[in-house]
């Protein structure tokens, strides 16, 4: 009598986007540590900035929407000093009332700034964020914080191992916003309006478009986050599409937050690109910008950008249409199908470390908790040897 | 939207599963059931409930027209929701698409209908999670997302926060109280379990809806109940000031907002409700299902097995599974009356095995009354036969019996089978391996609880761990040693302890209790013999220098020593001279737990988990509290293992598991330990066999009985019936798991005919008789004369 093989469990693997999908693709060995095994971060510093940042622009939304009547632009900011009470008779709106909001909920979940200066400079690009980009951004949002899911296909063949678990997979999103737009509603002199017509002349009737905040800089052309970030949109419009009563999404929108109030290492980056031709975004020359950034050294105050500038630096706008949506949701397809098959080598072999490669980038190898015991860190050239971790 | 009476003819053509064995009678009549009058479904073992369960909601969607998001369905633990996702989406894809090819004639907007369903949107996943995520959508404007907090840090914030400024360290008062719900009846030896009993008793309070003020009047220990109702608010304080919630308080807040109708919009929504594993639902998940159904008017389906119920002692009331008609009507006398369909045919178990397990859940009449009534059919094996008898291993003593067990499984997995009666049992010739067996235990601990400085008796699980490790097999039993003492974790936080206090100079000033100072000086000489072996890699240097680069708060790169260093990374460095926990996916569960703790320990302990240096006294304090928040309690075994973060478990380990985990599951053999551990009549493990009274758990429940609603009717049943029935169920999970062998495994003095040891797993009733002997004439015979086993 033989005895049957233990079935399977049926699963239809779920995958978030930014938090599988894109860490996966920044590096999949990172990512079989910190998502596969929820090994938490030991500095979860970045989480904190991008979780404040998408917070306070939630909080800001949210009283925006609900108050009556609706505090007008711009709103102060007053952050609470650390270690003290809130400044007494500070407004619901001030951007301090609504980070302390933030700050309370990332204190309780173990995510705190590096440093004052850090939580400082949070509190600046986020009362930007909120009073250079709010007043055109929330008159257009029909939804924030949405919840999108789809089930799509893991590519068959020679990317997935004979133990694959699978042949679906549930794709998981939160869109930031949805905003559902009519060009003749939305004021003419709207930036995001505008954007989105110089990059989709033509447009006409009703349609949605999604916004999505970055907690970072724009990133070069030659990056791959250029790239990955058009993908996210594109796929979050084919998530969108499969919702009932959803419009036409004709656009996507990154928000570079990080560019309404620039560091220095910001603006080091900026001017490599701008020299090799790797930034769709510059200062035409002879304007004040173009002299400020050009004349700037390391050691030199941040300019005092222009808002036009600065925005069009922030606002990127990718049109989206069948053909661009299908390319990228193939894209992350393919990420799935090459995650499952490490997850199926693993499991045969019951191992790690062979099966999953690291890929990271120079920035991502130099912060990742893992490097110190990496087999082959970037450059990934194959030469590395293992060596003991310095103290501390 | 189709008929119905083309439902399930679509299921059978579009679903594959379902072309051969089409849903029986049973099945048809829950799936078909109408809408408007609440169903309790009582499913036997086996009996395909999640396939009742998914076709049901898919034919809400296809036959009633509603939308997937309007459907919610709860069950009970993170990997059952997983698979009822999956079914239900790939089944709701099948259906779908099967229409869209065939779509009925004449209807032109049928296919605008089609396209509108997203089968991802049914509402799927734990009570818990589904609350989480619906309290952090509809929260209101400003209002903080809330945190989830886990049991160590939800204990930890209990302790310091509200237990300590109430005194309760030092409370006689509260001891003598508390002595009423440990296992031996004496005051809890230790700042510890008087944390986790009251831990209990916080969450009974939410969990049962205690009347606090009538908990409070009582005539017995006033002082004792007054410290806790402040400790209880204390804590509740300072969890609502940092928006935090542990599991019961997300609950409660979930009904709160049920009943203001601050969840309107969801409920707007809702048009139906599917319960899975209902009976093992507390009176506050009760109540929110009920206010549910009576704020949305959905159609309410409840499935569960009385006979299943395994978590009483998480406020889990089998009765309220029982009386569910009852409750629901009374409850809400407007809505229509609950009808009640059974499932009972198996298809997981031969007939022998269910046979057996049958005659197992009938065998003491004291048990009949506790189950629902009227009473389940006797379930139906639907499998043929293999002709392989319930099997018994019984062996003189554990060393024998562990001997003797691993060369069965050897010989089934490794050699060409074991013969039984003229059958051969062996494992599947297309890739069966020990993943396809599993053992089940009461508990599957590798070592027996430790007295002063004796060494603690090595169990079953470590025997056979030994021995199969001898033949080249590992075991896979993440929960069967504390964390604390898997040698590897020994060494990783021995070393990181000597890194931030070297010999213990600052532990030495902490009132820790003996059982965290123990192990955490065991870590440390792990730790200091694991550096004296030099491991690899030991350049640019070795690892005892970068301990001693610690110590000394020196610099090995040259820099200075920053302010603050977070204790995680200094872990994730360590890690790097120990390759399990790089590599090994047992391992990664090991390093998660710890990764777990300090992380967490981030969100309450002073520190923030982190070392500091140069910051005057702040320095020393702050490795006494990363040692006293984060530590200690791995060290007093607080912190508990997730091997649910496995993808998979490697299918060449041998798999062990407590009856508890194993609920829901399935093997094709499942090994019983039903007695390794007893060779005499000791009155230490009775409440594990035979109970003489109520544990503690009964005490509590009856402790609390008077002042919430639920009392009368859990003390329908004494206190002592209770534990009788627990254990009865308890074993009938573990009976019921296997497909086609189901050994029973333990000490042969259990099976001795004249047998002081009393057990219910092997046929003991509560009344003192035993089915496994007959009466005999003249002298009784060494081994008892009716054992239902095939002893091997």
């Amino acid at each position: 009598m033989a005895l049957s093989r233990k079935r399977e469990n049926e699963i239809v693997p779920q995958y978030s986007l930014t938090g599988d999908l894109l860490s996966f693709l920044r590096c999949s060995l990172q990512y079989r540590y910190h998502n596969g095994s929820a090994l938490p971060p030991s500095r979860p510093v970045q989480l904190w900035f991008g979780e404040f940042i998408h917070g306070v622009m939630e909080g800001a939304f949210r009283l925006w929407s609900t108050s009556q009547p609706q505090p007008p632009f711009p709103w102060p900011c007053t952050p609470t000093t650390p270690r003290q009470d809130p400044p007494p008779g500070r407004l619901p709106h001030d951007i301090g009332t609504i980070g302390d909001v933030v700050e309370g909920t990332l204190r309780a979940q173990g995510k705190n700034p590096r440093s004052y200066d850090t939580r400082d400079n949070a509190y600046v690009r986020a009362t930007r964020a909120v009073n250079e980009l709010g007043p055109h951004l929330f008159p257009l949002i029909a939804a924030a914080e949405e919840k999108v899911i789809g089930t799509r296909a893991i590519p068959q063949g020679g990317s997935q191992g004979p133990g694959a678990r699978s042949t679906l997979y549930e794709l998981h999103g939160i869109i930031d916003v949805v905003t559902d737009v009519q060009l003749s509603g939305a004021a003419t002199n709207n930036v995001i309006r505008q954007a989105i017509q110089n990059a989709c002349p033509g447009l006409t009737g009703q349609y949605e478009v999604i916004v999505d905040y970055k907690g970072s800089r724009r990133p070069g052309t030659n990056e791959p986050y250029w790239a990955q970030g058009e993908w996210q949109v594109q796929t979050y419009a084919w998530l969108r599409t499969r919702q009932p009563q959803s419009l036409p999404v004709v656009a996507g929108v990154l928000l570079y937050v990080n560019e309404l109030a620039p560091v220095s290492s910001d603006l080091v980056s900026l001017r490599r690109e701008w020299a090799n031709g790797n930034t769709d975004v510059v200062p035409a020359n002879g304007t004040p910008d173009a002299y400020a950034l050009s004349t700037w050294r390391p050691s030199n105050a941040i300019p005092n950008f222009s808002l036009e500038f600065r925005l069009a630096r922030a606002i990127r706008v990718i049109p989206i249409d069948a053909t661009s949506q299908a390319n990228a949701t193939m894209q992350f397809d393919n990420v799935v199908a090459n995650i499952e098959q490490c997850v199926s080598t693993e499991a045969v072999a019951g191992a790690i470390n062979p099966h999953w490669t690291p890929c990271g980038d120079e920035e991502t190898c130099a912060a990742c908790d893992f490097r110190h015991f990496c087999r082959d860190p970037h450059p990934h050239n194959g030469q590395h040897v293992v060596e003991a971790p310095a103290a501390p | 939207m189709i008929p119905l009476t083309d439902f399930l003819p679509l299921v059978c053509a579009a679903i594959p599963r379902f072309q051969a064995h089409a849903p029986n009678p049973q099945q048809q009549r829950c799936i078909q059931h109408d809408p408007t009058t609440p169903l309790m479904i009582v499913a036997g073992p086996g009996s395909g409930k999640t396939t009742v369960l998914v076709l049901r909601a898919l034919r809400l969607v296809f036959v009633e027209g509603w939308m997937p998001e309007q459907v919610l369905m709860t069950t009970f633990t993170r990997k059952a929701a997983d698979e009822l996702r999956a079914r239900l989406i790939e089944w709701g894809l099948l259906l779908k698409a099967h229409l869209a090819a065939n779509p009925p004639s004449g209807s032109a907007s049928f296919n605008n209908w089609l396209d509108s369903i997203d089968i991802n949107r049914f509402v799927t996943g734990t009570l818990d999670s589904i609350c989480e995520e619906l309290l952090t959508t509809f929260r209101n404007p400003n209002e903080p997302v809330p945190v989830l907090v886990e049991g160590f840090v939800g204990n930890g914030i209990l302790a310091q926060r509200a237990l300590f400024p109430n005194q309760a360290h030092n409370d006689q008062n509260l001891a003598a109280y508390l002595a009423t719900f440990t296992r031996d009846g004496s005051p809890p030896p230790n700042f510890g379990e008087t944390v986790e009993i009251c831990r209990t008793i916080l969450d009974r309070f939410v969990h049962d809806m205690v009347d606090i003020a009538s908990f409070q009047s009582a005539g017995n220990h006033p002082q004792a109940r007054s410290l806790l109702v402040a400790a209880a608010n204390a804590y509740r304080q300072y969890m609502a000031d940092g928006s935090r919630m542990d599991f019961a308080l997300l609950e409660e807040t979930f009904l709160e907002r049920l009943r203001q109708g601050s969840l309107q919009r969801f409920t707007d929504n809702v048009r139906a409700v599917l319960v899975d594993e209902y009976q093992d639902t507390n009176p506050l998940q009760e109540a929110i299902y009920l206010t549910l159904a009576d704020r949305t008017g959905a159609s309410l389906t409840i499935v569960g097995d009385d006979d299943q119920s395994l978590y009483r002692f998480r406020g889990a009331t089998v009765e309220l599974f029982n009386d569910f008609p009852t409750r629901f009507s009374t409850e809400l006398p407007h809505l229509a009356t609950p009808q009640r369909e059974d499932l009972t045919e198996n298809y997981r178990s031969t007939p022998e095995i269910v046979e057996f397990f049958n005659n197992f859940i009938t065998n003491d009449q004291g048990f009949q009354p506790a189950r629902v009534a009227p009473p389940k059919p006797t379930i139906v094996a639907n499998r043929q036969s293999n002709g392989v008898p319930v099997l018994g291993l019984f062996r003189p003593n554990a060393t024998a019996l562990a001997d003797d067990l691993t060369e069965f499984l050897i010989d089934v997995f490794r050699r060409g089978g074991r013969i039984v009666d003229g059958h051969t049992i062996v494992a599947n010739p297309n890739g069966g391996d020990f993943g396809d067996s599993v053992l089940l235990a009461h508990t599957v601990n590798e070592f027996a609880a430790q007295f002063g400085a004796t060494p603690p008796r090595e169990r079953l699980p470590k025997l056979l761990r030994d021995r199969l490790a001898a033949h080249g097999v590992d075991v896979f039993n993440p929960r069967g040693r504390f964390l604390r003492d898997i040698p590897q974790v020994q060494q990783l936080l021995g070393v990181l302890l000597e890194c931030i206090d070297q010999q213990g100079q600052l532990q030495g000033q902490l009132r820790l209790r003996n059982e965290a100072v123990r192990h955490l000086n065991a870590w440390r000489q792990a730790g200091l013999a694991f550096i004296a072996t030099n491991p690899s890699p030991s350049h640019p240097h070795t690892l005892a220098t970068f301990a001693q680069s610690w110590q000394q708060r020196r610099s090995q790169t040259g820099a200075e020593w920053p302010n603050e260093w977070p204790l995680l990374e200094l872990c994730f460095k360590i890690i790097s001279w120990l390759p399990f926990f790089q590599d090994d996916p047992e391992g990664q569960v090991y390093l998660e737990a710890i990764a777990r703790c300090v992380a967490q320990g981030a969100t309450f302990s002073v520190y923030r988990s982190t070392i500091l240096r140069g910051q005057g006294v702040h320095d020393d304090n702050s490795v006494k509290r990363a040692i006293q928040d984060i530590l200690a309690p791995i060290a007093e075994s607080a912190i508990e293992v997730d091997e649910e973060i496995m993808p998979h478990v490697p299918r060449n380990r041998f798999p062990m598991m407590t009856i508890h985990q194993s609920k829901g599951l399935e093997f094709p053999l499942v090994i019983v330990d039903v007695s390794s551990d007893y060779s005499m009549n000791h009155p230490r493990n009775r409440f594990r066999r035979f109970p003489e009274a109520p544990s503690s758990v009964q005490n509590m429940e009856d402790d609390f009985a008077p002042h919430c609603a639920i009392g009368p009717l859990r003390q329908t049943r004494t206190g002592l019936q209770r534990s009788f029935d627990d254990l009865i169920r308890l074993y009938y999970v573990a009976y019921s798991r296997p497909e086609s062998v189901l050994l029973l495994v333990g000490q042969d003095k259990c099976l001795q005919h004249r047998t002081p040891i009393k057990h219910v797993a092997t046929g003991w009733t509560s009344d003192g008789t035993w089915a496994w002997i007959t009466p005999v004439v003249g002298r009784s015979p060494g081994l008892a004369n009716n054992i239902p086993l095939r002893l091997i």
